[in-house]
């Protein structure tokens, strides 16, 4: 008797068990009805009019801080050429602490190079390509690629060098910073800062061990 | 239980249940005293014993108890549970905050990558995480978490989140981790109420007021990028961000899941996320993965770009690359 | 006993209640020791009732849990009752299916520790849930049920199923003794070749909560499934050994000898089996050694500093040794304590090794290889202990009812009392002067 009932049962379940995968089959696969939320109204419009990407400027023309301020507090800047246009260039300087006359105490770590590398021995207003040619101090970041090539065309690409702003262009404009905003031209090593926010332990849980 | 020792004709219990004849006598004996004393006593001790539960209710509102999926809500409903949320969240913190719900949009598939060359480990962009999203102010809670790793080594048994010392190290390089909006998530998969779930534009979210609080979608994180409220969140009114949405940075409730969600409330108006831009180096790069011309599709043409335990099979849209 | 007669809905109308009746009058008397037992259980369910509303009233962060180690104790002690509710049908298997004859009355035994095992497992997923108040999200139709992608719904599912499974055989075979009947075999034994399959099904289930995760690389093992079966085949039939000698002790029903042997016969081989399985999944992780072995090194070994666990982990692993060693004692049926400290032991060593040493190491590293302990709260503790004494409260209360009606003490007398005042009448309406007489 037993035997019998143990085969009816197994059947039994054995049917149960195919209807339900059947039933369960029909609930997965059958079409969800619209997700009220799936979209928003507009697509994404690749040629939607884009908004400017603004990269931080570098000043056209540079100053040196002379030390003294004008009756309204301003610090006074002297123009390069007031001195450099009757000086004779020092092609082979490539040192900062050398700098007797006037620029003293320059930090000067950038690979060893001759001032004149990037200065423009003909006109301290402008900056030097390796070709000669000469540029204006607004398109440093000309003069930062032409060595740094890997490093401008990741930037160019916008994986280097922070930005605010948006993503999406065509609904907002963009500001990204010059290499100069991170990297001083003369000692261009990234400086070491201290990390800021460390992550909290939970009180009762033991410290996470420091490596 | 034997029962020889019970009052009345020993044995047969059911006796007394059927007349009542003579059971006026029995109605004040000392055993039954006791029995209903004790249980009198034992249904008030219990009361007691749940009384916490009645301070709790008071935080529960019955339109909450009784609302429906968030991909259920027609608009008329999301608007009115928003301005509820925008009152509690006054009621509660005393800030005036603007809930939206900014829906995903057509074309647009979200992806970030990390430069592990450029990043130093500054942390700034877990701070802004904390700051942007309303997180409890005494955890210090983040969904970034920064590994300081070896270089010449991709195990992350050698990373050490809790480093406190000037950054970078030479000999370190550092590798925030967060969300990766997988394609194939397993919390999206082990979730028993379908709380969490990846939207049409790529970001996985947790709708907070369906969220029933299992932590199973923490277990099934390969990534650690989930984060329960353990308590209810405590933030100073002038500290809370009031530009908030339903499904990412509003200030959440006691006992459910979260998780970074790209700042959608951000990144579908076409900002750029709070990390992002809290980044100095410029290590993060945001964009729309089926835009041909976007900064994320060029690095992933240009970059050697890898994701993490890709043996899993979770297909992150969180990528990393080294420069060189 | 009587033979079947046909009953009319009418008639299960008026008896059920009483049976009802007569269970709740069973529960509520007995001997001083059942006082002071249910006593002594309902202080400390009433303790974990009140830690749990305060859990509930200021959140979880009175546990030791974090994000980082986000199960602990609650769902350790879920994980080892789904095997002990599993274990229960340890018994139905030799009973039926081997038409074991001394198994057979005292298999209600092990039925009623499964109802009372899954009534614990449903208060401690309870228990761990961070918004308690949003259970019916989890109802299919009015809620959202992920089903069948989530294991965690067909653990939902199989644990509830295997409840009314065991809810009908027992109530149905209760009711019958009851009211002096025969039960029909057609409606429970098919239940009890379905709860045979339903109840390896369950603890399965709850395996694969465990070992389908890729990111936990601690429970991403094929053999956590077969462990889950085998520890539970050892912890189970353990406990209703010492159950079923607290039943001859203390009450009049009769526990074959024959019972006693076949559990322990059973023992016997699944301690060995869980051993053999034990010594593949050592070997797999601390030969390979590598990030796998991680979450091992730190249970057995420590790591990093931190060891709250290694001590537990040894003690279980020698409590089970040991039980298997006492187990092996030939003619054990005529040693009982060996077999009772053995069933102590083999209890004990399997609630830690597949509670918190299974749980947390799982953990322990994180995803991100990060090392953060989880030491349980005395909030933990407290309503850990509250959801034991409730499922002990229900064990104790389901037997207090079962064993009375079972050996016969407690019947259903209305019919024969119906029958004798009828009679009574009958007399007295032929002879107004003769009084009635009462049987």
């Amino acid at each position: 008797m037993n035997t019998n009932l143990l085969y009816k049962t197994c059947i039994g379940c054995a049917i149960a068990l195919i209807i339900a995968a059947l039933v369960g089959g029909v609930i997965y696969y059958a079409p969800e009805p619209d997700d009220t939320h799936e979209y928003s109204d507009s697509p994404w419009d690749p040629n939607a009019p884009k908004h400017p990407v603004t990269i931080n400027s570098t000043p056209s023309l540079p100053f040196v801080d002379s030390g003294r301020k004008d009756q309204a507090g301003n610090p006074i800047g002297v123009r390069c050429n007031t001195c450099h246009s009757s000086k004779e260039p020092n092609l082979t300087l490539n040192n900062g602490a050398l700098l007797h006359e006037f620029h003293q105490g320059l930090h000067y770590a950038h690979g060893g190079m001759n001032c004149v590398s990037c200065h423009n021995p003909d006109d301290y207003e402008s900056l030097r390509l390796a070709n000669g040619e000469s540029i204006p101090f607004s398109e440093t970041i000309q003069l930062c690629a032409q060595c740094h090539g890997t490093q401008y065309r990741s930037y160019r690409d916008g994986s280097h060098g922070g930005m605010t702003g948006y993503w999406d262009l065509s609904k907002g404009p963009r500001q990204r910073n010059t290499c100069t905003d991170c990297h001083s031209a003369h000692a261009p090593a990234y400086p070491k800062v201290m990390p800021v926010f460390p992550p909290k332990v939970r009180e009762g849980s033991k410290l996470p061990s420091q490596h | 239980m034997s029962s020889s020792s019970s009052g009345g004709c020993g044995g047969n219990c059911s006796c007394n249940s059927g007349g009542g004849d003579n059971s006026d006598s029995k109605l004040f004996d000392r055993r039954t005293l006791l029995k209903t004393t004790g249980a009198t006593l034992g249904i008030a001790a219990f009361a007691k014993a749940l009384a916490p539960l009645t301070e709790w209710s008071e935080d529960l509102s019955v339109e909450e108890f009784v609302q429906k999926h968030y991909r259920e809500l027609d608009d008329k409903q999301l608007s009115e549970v928003i301005k509820k949320i925008e009152a509690d969240t006054k009621a509660e913190y005393g800030a005036d905050v603007t809930v939206t719900a900014p829906k995903p949009q057509k074309g647009v598939k979200f992806g970030y990558a990390l430069n592990l060359s450029v990043c130093v480990g500054c942390r700034r962009c877990a701070e802004a995480c904390h700051i942007e999203n309303n997180h409890d102010r005494a955890s210090g809670n983040s969904y970034i978490r920064v590994l300081e790793m070896e270089k010449g080594s991709m195990d992350l048994e050698h990373g050490n989140a809790n480093y406190n010392h000037p950054v970078p190290r030479g000999d370190k390089f550092y590798m925030p981790v967060q969300c990766q909006q997988c394609d194939n998530p397993p919390c999206v998969d082990v979730c028993p109420v379908e709380a969490t779930w990846k939207e049409k534009d790529g970001i996985v979210v947790v709708d907070y007021n369906w969220c029933i609080g299992c932590r199973y979608c923490e277990a099934a994180c390969p990534y650690h990028a989930r984060r329960f409220n353990w308590e209810k969140p405590q933030i100073p009114k002038e500290e809370i961000n009031p530009n908030q949405s339903y499904l990412s940075n509003r200030v959440r409730p006691q006992g459910v899941m979260e998780k970074c969600t790209f700042c959608l409330h951000r990144t579908r108006k076409g900002q750029m996320p709070a990390c992002l831009e809290a980044c100095p180096t410029g290590a993060r790069v945001f964009g729309n993965l089926l835009d041909p011309n976007s900064d994320i599709r060029k690095v992933l043409a240009n970059k050697r770009v890898f994701v993490l335990k890709e043996e899993l099979g979770t297909k992150p849209n969180f990528f990393y690359f080294f420069d060189k | 006993m009587a033979d079947q007669p046909k009953h009319d809905a009418k008639f299960h109308y008026r008896s059920f209640p009483r049976f009802i009746l007569l269970a709740l009058k069973l529960c509520t008397q007995g001997s001083w020791t059942f006082y002071a037992w249910m006593i002594f259980l309902t202080c400390i369910a009433l303790v974990g009732a009140n830690a749990w509303a305060i859990q509930v009233r200021d959140g979880m962060i009175g546990t030791g849990m974090s994000d980082h180690v986000s199960w602990g104790l609650y769902i350790a002690n879920f994980t080892f009752i789904v095997g002990l509710a599993a274990g229960g049908v340890m018994m139905v298997i030799p009973a039926y299916l081997y038409k074991n004859k001394d198994m057979h009355d005292t298999v209600i035994i092990g039925e009623l520790l499964a109802i009372a095992a899954i009534i614990m497992c449903i208060l401690f997923v309870v228990v761990d849930l961070g918004r308690p108040d949003r259970f019916w999200h989890m109802f299919p139709l009015i809620g959202k049920f992920n089903w069948p992608i989530s294991m965690l719904t067909w653990d939902v599912l199989v644990l509830n199923g295997y409840l009314l499974i065991n809810l009908h055989i027992c109530g149905y075979l209760l009711y019958k003794r009851f009211l002096g009947e025969t039960p029909n075999p057609k409606l429970y034994i098919p239940f009890v070749f379905i709860s045979i399959a339903w109840a390896i099904s369950i603890h399965t289930v709850t395996a694969f909560l465990y070992c389908g995760l890729g990111g936990r690389p601690f429970w991403n093992t094929a053999l956590l499934a077969p462990r889950f079966l085998t520890t539970a085949f050892c912890a189970g039939p353990a406990f209703i050994i010492l159950v079923l000698q607290l039943i001859q002790r203390l009450t009049s029903m009769p526990v074959g000898a024959g019972a006693i042997k076949t559990l322990m016969g059973i023992m016997r081989v699944t301690i060995w089996i869980n051993l053999v399985m034990l010594v593949s999944e050592l070997f797999t992780e601390f030969y390979t050694g590598g990030s796998h072995a991680t979450a091992a090194k730190y249970l057995y070994f420590g790591s990093h500093g931190l060891n709250a666990l290694v001590p537990w982990i040894w003690t279980s692993t020698i409590f089970v040794v040991v039980a298997a060693i006492l187990l092996l004692r030939p003619k054990l049926e005529n040693h009982m304590r060996t077999l009772d400290i053995a069933c102590v032991l083999v209890f004990v060593g399997i609630w830690i090794e597949k509670g918190m040493g299974l749980i947390i190491p799982g953990f322990i590293p994180s995803t991100l290889h990060e090392y953060v302990e989880y030491i349980p709260s005395l909030m933990e503790w407290k309503v850990t202990a509250g959801v034991w004494a409730g499922g002990l409260m229900i064990y104790t209360l389901l037997l207090k009812v079962a064993i009375p009606i079972f050996t016969g003490e407690a019947r259903d007398h209305y019919p024969q009392k119906k029958a004798a005042l009828n009679d009574s009448k009958a007399h007295e309406s032929n002879d107004p002067e003769h009084s009635a007489e009462s049987t």
